[in-house]
């Protein structure tokens, strides 16, 4: 035996275990129901969990998939409401939040396409939103500010997206989803509804517009499909859209609305580099952005009327290794269009922070989280002082379900964080978006 | 965390088993808190080693510790906490690392090592020099189970038995199992014996 083999062997393994620090171990979190976890029923009506039924379904998708397309989005619509990533509510997690005055009394959610809305003092289910068509997957929200109005986009059983606007009562009680004039897009292919893709959505600030975004889908022709963000008038359907130049990795992730026509947008661009404070075309490398559109622009192009916020890299482009994303991942606008609150991932992707910045600049004013990646925050909401984001959100594991993250709210003129009583519950064999929220 | 832990996360204070005080014996929360805090720095290291990926890793071991919190009711013997959380996050490491090898695919060709996780990867700060990418190279060519005992033996530093207990072998299998691992590695990093 030499000596030699066992030191290389004990140095190298010392070297890639010494990259875990003891302050990024994350809080033990143990399950208090126990072995009754699996075959709880969650408050939106669908199974969480049931391991014994993932391979039944699997099976089950395998026969199916060969007797059609629409068939299989339906047992994939199955599979994802089964082994996805959920959020519900628990007994450990139930009891009510205080929530001081102005921020938002109602979530809405969607899981699997289907919508719902929840008291956000509770996590309690008021009401489940009726799809407006047969077949309807949400695929975005956008939300007004006050609890009154959010938009659903998303796709019908035929990949038409379409948009839909819904108001809710005072006691958050959801209206008749109302058909808005929108894009006539249909996304290839029509498997990929049901959630499978993200259609982002945001409301202005009066209500009167819509904005959303369509990136490359799911085994879509880059070339022929650029990113776009288009704008829609309420009243008579009257649109612009803004493009942005064919590239594969390129993805617009989030949008939010600020006053004074400012739309902001958070994206990964493909072949772009900054020039001179400009996104501009640059073939290999790929950015991650915070930028704002400015939509009384007369432009087309999505990087000329916006405002470069703040970048990072994806260095995937550059190295041709795997990717690894410095930079804004999501974030969205303060109504008063001063502010960007956004997760900033640093240290080649591997730590986050949840900052609030200047939207004009980029500079950082305040520090609201910061801690590895693996419970990172990711904002998706603002109304008013009140940031809706999640909160350790990790890694979705292999075997079982388990809690992997809370939704919170974050007040930004104080800091003061406040975990809210949805559960995001993580498990299996499906990636993708664990659901899809907005106040 | 608070305490302090050795190169291999150990945690100094927690003796020579490690594991759960007579006060905190009673509570299952307690007492696989504890545990944790004792060791999860060490097993998440280890799983890191041995899946490469790090968020992986940490899911592993947390799910280990909740399966222990479930199970509780049914461990005769707290000393044999440790034991079984060792031996799931080795189940859980060998899930991964199946699951993993199916998304890298077979080793070969000019993007092999793009295609590895993080930890594995050249890209990784950890594996900076040519000579310890050569030794992950090698560890990764070595049969699952003469990988598992050299890491339980030369990264965690367990005893035999202590290896043959996580792995549930016998002391003796574990023995030549990692005799013949590091025989084998050995041999891929070309080294004379």
């Amino acid at each position: 035996m030499s000596g030699r083999t066992e030191d290389r062997l004990r140095a190298t393994t010392a070297a890639i275990g010494e990259t875990i620090r003891p302050e990024d171990i994350p809080a033990l979190r143990l399950d208090q129901r126990g072995r009754q976890f699996a075959s709880t029923q969650s408050p939106y009506g669908r199974w969480r969990g049931g391991r014994w039924l993932i391979p039944l379904v699997a099976a089950a998708s395998v026969a199916t998939l060969v007797t059609g397309v629409a068939v299989a989005g339906q047992v994939l619509h199955l599979m994802r409401s089964l082994s996805r990533p959920q959020t519900g509510t628990s007994a450990a997690a139930s009891r009510p939040v205080q929530l001081s005055a102005g921020t938002p009394k109602f979530i809405v959610t969607s899981l699997g396409g289907a919508g719902s809305v929840n008291a956000t003092a509770t996590g309690r289910l008021i009401a489940r939103i009726e799809p407006p068509v047969d077949g309807f997957a949400i695929e975005g929200i956008g939300a007004a500010p006050g609890d009154h109005m959010f938009v659903l986009t998303g796709q019908g059983p035929h990949g038409l997206v379409e948009l839909f606007r819904v108001h809710l009562g005072a006691n958050g009680k959801p209206g008749r989803a109302v058909r808005l004039p929108g894009p006539s897009v249909r996304l290839p292919p029509s498997i990929s509804s049901n959630g499978l893709i993200s259609i982002p959505a945001a409301v202005s600030p009066n209500g009167d517009y819509v904005a959303y975004a369509i990136s490359r889908q799911p085994l879509g022709d880059a070339a022929s499909q650029p990113a776009t963000i288009t704008v829609v008038r309420v009243a008579d359907g009257a649109s612009r859209t803004w493009r942005l130049w064919p590239a594969g990795r390129t993805q617009i992730s989030e949008l939010s609305w600020a006053k004074g026509g400012q739309l902001s947008w958070i994206a990964v661009i493909g072949d772009a580099t900054v020039a001179n404070g400009s996104v501009v075309r640059h073939r290999g490398d790929a950015l991650s952005v915070a930028m704002v559109l400015g939509t009384a622009l007369p432009g087309r192009s999505l990087t000329v009327d916006s405002r470069l916020v703040s970048y990072g890299w994806l260095s995937e482009a550059a190295t041709g290794k795997s990717a690894v994303l410095d930079g804004p991942l999501a974030g969205v606008i303060t109504r008063d269009g001063d502010t960007v609150a956004a997760q900033i991932l640093t240290e080649h992707g591997t730590r986050s922070k949840l900052v609030a910045m200047s939207s004009a600049n980029g500079q950082i004013t305040r520090v609201l989280l910061d801690g590895p990646r693996s419970s990172r925050a990711d904002p998706v909401g603002i109304d008013g002082d009140s940031l809706l984001f999640t909160l350790s959100p990790r890694h979705e594991h292999p075997n079982s379900n388990y809690v992997c993250g809370h939704l919170a709210l974050a007040k930004l003129s104080t800091a003061k964080i406040v975990q809210l009583p949805f559960e995001i519950y993580c498990s299996t064999v499906w990636p993708g978006e664990p659901f899809i929220y907005a106040w | 965390m608070e305490r302090d832990h050795d190169s291999r996360g150990c945690a100094v204070a927690c003796g020579p088993v490690g594991l759960i005080d007579s006060e905190s014996g009673a509570d299952p929360a307690a007492a696989v808190s504890a545990l944790y805090a004792a060791h999860a720095l060490g097993l998440t290291r280890l799983a890191l080693i041995m899946t490469g990926d790090r968020h992986a890793a940490e899911d592993i071991v947390q799910e280990a510790f909740c399966g222990l919190h479930r199970r509780w009711d049914k461990l005769r013997d707290p000393a044999k906490a440790l034991p079984y959380v060792r031996s799931a996050v080795l189940n859980g490491c060998r899930t991964e690392y199946r699951r993993s090898k199916v998304a890298i695919g077979p080793p070969g060709g000019d993007d092999y090592e793009a295609r590895l996780p993080p930890a594995w990867s050249a890209e990784s700060a950890a594996l900076a020099s040519e000579e310890r990418r050569e030794v992950v190279r090698a560890l990764l060519k070595l049969p699952s189970r003469q990988r598992e005992a050299l890491l339980l033996r030369y990264f965690l530093d367990l005893s035999e038995a202590d290896t043959a207990s996580a792995m549930h072998i016998s002391r003796g299998t574990a023995k030549s199992t990692v005799a013949r691992g590091l025989t084998a590695l050995r041999i891929l990093l070309g080294e004379s014996s």
